[in-house]
């Protein structure tokens, strides 16, 4: 934690140093607004700045990045002396102090769920200036991929339990990977069903059970008894956070913060080389872990896991 | 509260026990109780937690069967009473109870609320933040105490009964130890009381060992012991009783003697006195004639044979009367004690005239009878005349008996004693002195020296003894003294009194004279010194004959005293002394010699006066006095002072009544007052001396105190009663019942003893006419005049007068100041007040050289009337 600590301090002053040395930018002056002093924002802003300081990744007249974190009423003192050409929030709660102080500067919305979004996927209504979102939802095809996999040593089915409202995306991912749709069971929920009542109807038909970033459905509220109730069936739930996996998913398909990161200073790239930047980006680079213990729960074998992990490698 | 050690032990056993039994079990119920409580209690808690947990799903998918499973297995357990749960918006779900249970209020309720608690399941660091519990409903759980209250009854049932157990034990147990520790002390107790009631045979049974067995032992010990020594007391109780009893028997006998002894004893005594008494008056009576008679043939008879017989025969009868006096003093005192006088008196005067009853022998032996009072001494005290002047008189004349030449130094002087405060009168004498043999036996009754001068004066050997007893009886002290350089016997008489001065003036003021003494004894000198400076004159007593000249020639003396040594008892002789005293100037002297009568031949126009020795104050200045004035006073008056008081017409004038039973008597004091041409009435009782102090106003009457019929007092008291101005005397010869009481010294002027003394009688006569008389005054008036002495008083004055005048004229004040004192003499000696007034405020103006005051003084002197 030290040594991190002084690397992560060695390289702003390093990135302070370049940047007083350096010409002024021609509008390359970019602002990261991080929604909380919380360490996966660091480890956003971290691997950003990092990214641009890679010989590769550096410009003739360099991108210079100021950071700023909202305190805990989402407010933000913002210096006199900066005038960013873009600024990006990193977090949901930056969205709004970006919507609000930067109303005219591009802006690019990393590390937040797209329910977290002001705008309509499909409609680009109520945002007038530019803007890119670097999301954690994982394209829906990735966890029915690792579900498949579980399938092959137990049962035949997958389950979805999903709200009306992410019927376009599961069936935009079907579309796109038409294998899955034979071994899938979907339960569509509505907004007055009894989610629980439903869980139960679904979960004693299928093996394993995808669940999606759902806001009907996966909730802070039910999870747990969604998971309780999978798990009493013997039913291995495929996650899509971190989060989830630690709650009692057996295996998870989530993009780390460094991996948010990583995407995110790739846009800004865009950005910089005025190339392409601007839309929904859904997670590039992801990552596939197990919960052992759950694992050990449902008796998973070992080749099935190490399968499940070399997912990540596939780049799905 | 008074209870017995048993008791008491019981008590001491029992209360701490009780006191532990009760808190031990209420605190062990109290514990279980508590521990009853807090077991429903945490099961309560418990399985509220429980259900709150267990509820969670079901709630959240509303899932009723399930909760009424639950609630159903919850009632399981026999202390819940209900089991309800209800959604969150307090909407009863599933209620269930156990109908068995009395829903009584002592049932617990406890409420637990279940919660949705959220979990993260999303990366998205502010959805995670944004999430919160959500209220799924709640569960209420009832607990029966029923079960809890029966446990507790239980509890406390079984408490009470061990309780009550270990009490009981615990008494039993008291008990028996108050018992066995107790019952030996008890029968102790009992020992000690039987032994206190006087059986001291009890004993205490020895029932235990240990300490109280140990005390059992020593107690019975003790009593044995106790027994012995009271059996032992008893027995020497009785021997003595025995003794005692007839020890007291033979007291009873002899006491019976000792009081029938002491009954005659008083017999005889009061016999005895009642005897003497008798025999006293008896014997004084006759004796009385004998000495009176002897007293009139030493008068008339010339032949010196006779005279001598006749003054054998005085003096026999005077040692006879002494001898009578002393043994009935002595008798009186050792019988019944003396009444003393407690009254005011000149101790001067009575000690002077005791001095001059005492002179002849004194005289006939040449010695100097010489009284000194101190300066710091007044002439007046306070107690028994009589009996003072007796024990001077006892002191003195043992003085004369045992000195042969020399002086008798009667001082008188304050005690220098600060304890025993008062007066000390010194009879000091030039004799042989008292050896250290005679003087331990000295105040021995019937007592006498052991020399040829005892035998060979005689006398009763009472008077020191009779002095003593008499100064002790009165609070004071005779005792013998010794002084280094003093070879003669000094007594010292300490009487308690304080002297005081007289109120009367000195009415002898020589102010400003010079007088010159010639004295060779130094006491004498001292004294006559003391008398004569209370006159305010300049006196001068030198000790030596040089000094004497000299003081003659320079001090301008007007008066010479010159005492001759009482040794020269002739005429020759003291004129030869005074031939030895060269004397060139004309000065009026007073010779002073122990003879009664001086005649000697002097030079020409050289006159003196001539006193006795010993004199008194009085007649000293007296003397003093008219030798000072006399040229004044010879040439207004002649020389009165010559006339002699003891002239045949002393008493022309008075008439006297005598009331005296004894015939005898009565011839004597009629011859006496007679001869000095009285006339004298007589009556041998009392009722006649009343009838004729009625009839007739009396000069004087004499009153015998004891007379037939009346006695003198009760005549005295109806004469007074007719006539207050009655002057009586008391004649008696009881110098025993002392008549100087304050009721008698109202009713008698005077009081004398048989057998009487013609001089002392005469100078008593003269005394109180003095008083009482103006025809006998000393003092004489200018209305006692006759023509020719008031004219040549009235020449006199106007000549002392007109030198006055002459001597103011010409400023000479001391001429002034002299003659203004002669005239002032002669004014007071004749009372002419008016002239005295004047004169003495004309002196006074002179001395303090108030010249204007004194003219006009002298001018009205000069205008003096002598009427």
């Amino acid at each position: 934690m030290i040594s991190v600590t002084k690397h992560t301090v060695l390289i702003r002053l390093l990135l302070c140093i370049i940047t007083a040395i350096a010409t002024p930018a021609y509008g390359r002056d970019v602002l990261i607004v991080m929604s909380r002093d919380h360490a996966n924002y660091h480890k956003v802003v971290d691997t950003i700045q990092a990214y641009f300081v890679a010989p590769q990744h550096q410009f003739p007249s360099p991108i210079t990045f100021s950071v700023l974190t909202l305190n805990n009423n989402g407010e933000v003192k913002i210096p006199t002396d900066i005038s960013p050409s873009l600024v990006v929030g990193v977090g949901g709660r930056a969205i709004k102090s970006l919507r609000e102080n930067w109303k005219t500067h591009p802006h690019i919305y990393t590390l937040i769920s797209e329910k977290s979004l002001p705008v309509n996927r499909e409609k680009n209504q109520n945002i007038k200036n530019p803007w890119s979102a670097v999301l954690l939802d994982q394209p829906i095809f990735r966890p029915f991929k690792v579900s498949e996999e579980l399938l092959k040593y137990k049962g035949k089915r997958i389950g979805l339990l999903a709200s009306e409202s992410y019927k376009e995306q599961v069936n935009a991912s079907l579309r796109a990977h038409p294998e899955i749709e034979n071994s899938l069971q979907i339960s569509w929920v509505k907004k007055s069903e009894d989610v629980v009542r439903k869980a139960k109807q679904l979960i004693n038909t299928i093996d394993v059970l995808v669940a999606l970033p759902d806001p009907t459905v996966w909730k802070a509220e039910n999870a747990k008894w969604l998971l309780y109730l999978s798990y009493r069936k013997k039913v291995p739930v495929v996650g899509f956070s971190s989060s989830l996996l630690k709650a009692g998913a057996l295996v998870s398909v989530y993009s780390k913060p460094e991996q948010i990161g990583q995407q995110t200073a790739e846009v800004i790239e865009q950005w910089a080389l005025k190339k392409t930047w601007q839309g929904l980006h859904s997670p590039k680079y992801f990552t596939v872990e197990i919960n052992d213990l759950v694992a050990d729960g449902l008796r998973t074998p070992d080749e099935v896991k190490e399968r499940i992990l070399n997912m990540e490698k596939d780049s799905l | 509260m008074n209870l017995g050690i048993q008791p008491r032990l019981i008590l001491l056993a029992v209360f701490p026990l009780l006191l532990v039994t009760l808190l031990m079990g209420y605190s062990m119920a109290k514990s279980q109780i508590r521990d009853l409580d807090q077991s429903i209690d945490r099961q309560g808690v418990s399985l509220l937690g429980q259900l709150v947990r267990f509820s969670e799903f079901s709630l959240f998918s509303g899932d009723h069967p399930q909760l009424k499973i639950l609630a159903e297995r919850t009632l399981i357990f026999p202390d819940v009473a209900r089991v309800q749960f209800k959604d969150s918006s307090g909407i009863l779900l599933v209620d269930q109870n156990r109908g068995s249970l009395n829903n009584t209020s002592k049932n617990l309720y406890y409420q637990g609320f279940v919660y949705s608690s959220p979990i993260a399941i999303s990366d998205d660091i502010d959805e995670i933040a944004d999430s919160s519990r959500i209220l799924l409903g709640e569960v209420l759980l009832e607990m029966s105490t029923e079960s809890i209250q029966t446990k507790q009854d239980g509890i406390i049932s079984r408490t009470l009964l061990i309780m009550s157990f270990g009490l009981l034990i615990s008494i039993g147990f008291a008990i028996w130890i108050a018992a066995s520790f107790a019952r030996p002390l008890i029968s102790l107790t009992r020992t000690v009381t039987k032994m206190q009631e006087g059986d001291l045979t009890a004993r205490a049974p020895e029932l235990s060992t240990g300490e109280v067995g140990l005390l059992v032992k020593g107690f019975n010990a003790m009593g044995e012991t106790i027994e012995k020594n009271q059996m032992a007391l008893e027995n020497q109780v009785s021997e003595a009783t025995k003794k005692l009893k007839r020890t007291v028997k033979e007291l009873v006998s002899k006491n019976t003697l000792l009081d029938d002894a002491k009954r005659n004893a008083e017999l005889m005594a009061e016999e005895k006195a009642l005897f003497l008494a008798r025999m006293s008056h008896d014997i004084r009576t006759p004796l009385n004639a004998v000495v009176g008679f002897s007293q009139n043939l030493t008068e008339s008879l010339t032949t010196e044979e006779r005279r001598e017989s006749i003054d054998i025969i005085a003096t026999a009868a005077n040692q006879l009367n002494q001898l009578v006096d002393d043994i009935l003093v002595l008798t009186h005192l050792e019988s019944e004690g003396v009444k003393l006088n407690h009254l005011r008196f000149n101790l001067r005067e009575c000690i002077e005239s005791t001095l001059l009853m005492l002179s002849n022998p004194a005289n006939d032996k040449g010695l100097e009878l010489v009284l000194l009072f101190d300066e710091n001494v007044f002439d007046w005290g306070t107690g028994d005349e009589l009996r003072v002047s007796q024990i001077i008189n006892n002191l003195v004349n043992n003085a004369i008996k045992f000195t042969d030449t020399g002086h008798i130094l009667i001082r008188v002087s304050l005690s220098s004693n600060s304890i025993h405060k008062g007066i000390v009168i010194t009879v000091e004498d030039t004799g042989p002195g008292i050896s250290e043999t005679n003087s331990k036996e000295l105040f021995e009754p019937f007592k006498q020296l052991d020399n040829l001068t005892t035998r060979k004066q005689g006398g009763t050997g009472l008077g020191l003894s009779i002095s003593k007893r008499l100064s002790v009886a009165m609070g004071g002290e005779l005792s013998l003294v010794k002084k280094h350089n003093v070879s003669g016997a000094i007594f010292e008489l300490y009487l308690p009194w304080e002297t005081s001065d007289t109120l009367e003036k000195n009415r002898y003021i020589f102010t400003g004279k010079n007088i010159l003494v010639w004295e060779e004894n130094p006491w004498a000198r001292r004294s006559i010194r003391n008398l004569l400076l209370t006159s305010e004159a300049n006196v001068y007593t030198p000790n030596q004959m040089s000094d004497f000249n000299d003081l003659l020639h320079n001090s301008s003396p007007e008066l010479l005293i010159l005492s001759v040594p009482a040794l020269h008892q002739e005429s020759t002789s003291i004129k030869s002394y005074l031939n030895t005293i060269f004397i060139n100037k004309i000065i009026p002297t007073l010779i002073l010699t122990g003879i009664k009568k001086l005649s000697i031949n002097t030079r020409e126009n050289y006159k003196y006066e001539h006193l006795q020795k010993p004199y008194t104050q009085s007649r000293l200045l007296e003397r003093t006095y008219f030798n000072l004035y006399k040229n004044q006073i010879s040439e207004s008056i002649g020389e009165p002072w010559k006339k002699s008081r003891r002239s045949d017409s002393l008493l022309l004038g008075c008439k006297f009544l005598i009331a005296e039973d004894n015939t005898f008597n009565q011839q004597l004091l009629k011859g006496w007052l007679t001869t000095q041409s009285a006339q004298v009435d007589l009556v041998d009782n009392g009722v006649d001396a009343i009838e004729f102090a009625k009839k007739e106003l009396y000069s004087i009457i004499f009153m015998d105190v004891h007379m037939p019929q009346m006695g003198g007092i009760e005549a005295a008291k109806e004469i007074k009663l007719h006539n207050s101005n009655a002057i009586i005397i008391a004649l008696t010869a009881d110098v025993i019942q002392q008549l100087s009481t304050s009721e008698n010294l109202v009713l008698f002027n005077a009081v004398l003893y048989k057998p009487l003394n013609k001089n002392k009688l005469l100078d008593k006569i003269v005394t109180l006419l003095q008083k009482n008389s103006p025809t006998l005054t000393q003092n004489q008036s200018v209305s006692q005049l006759n023509t020719e002495e008031l004219h040549k008083l009235e020449q006199s004055l106007t000549v002392l007068i007109t030198q006055s005048n002459a001597s103011f004229d010409t400023q000479d004040w001391r001429l002034a100041k002299d003659l203004a004192h002669q005239i002032a003499g002669l004014a007071g000696y004749f009372e002419i007040d008016q002239l005295t007034q004047n004169v003495t405020s004309y002196r006074h103006a002179l001395k303090n050289s108030h010249f204007e005051e004194a003219k006009r003084l002298l001018l009205s002197i000069t205008h003096f009337n002598i009427t």
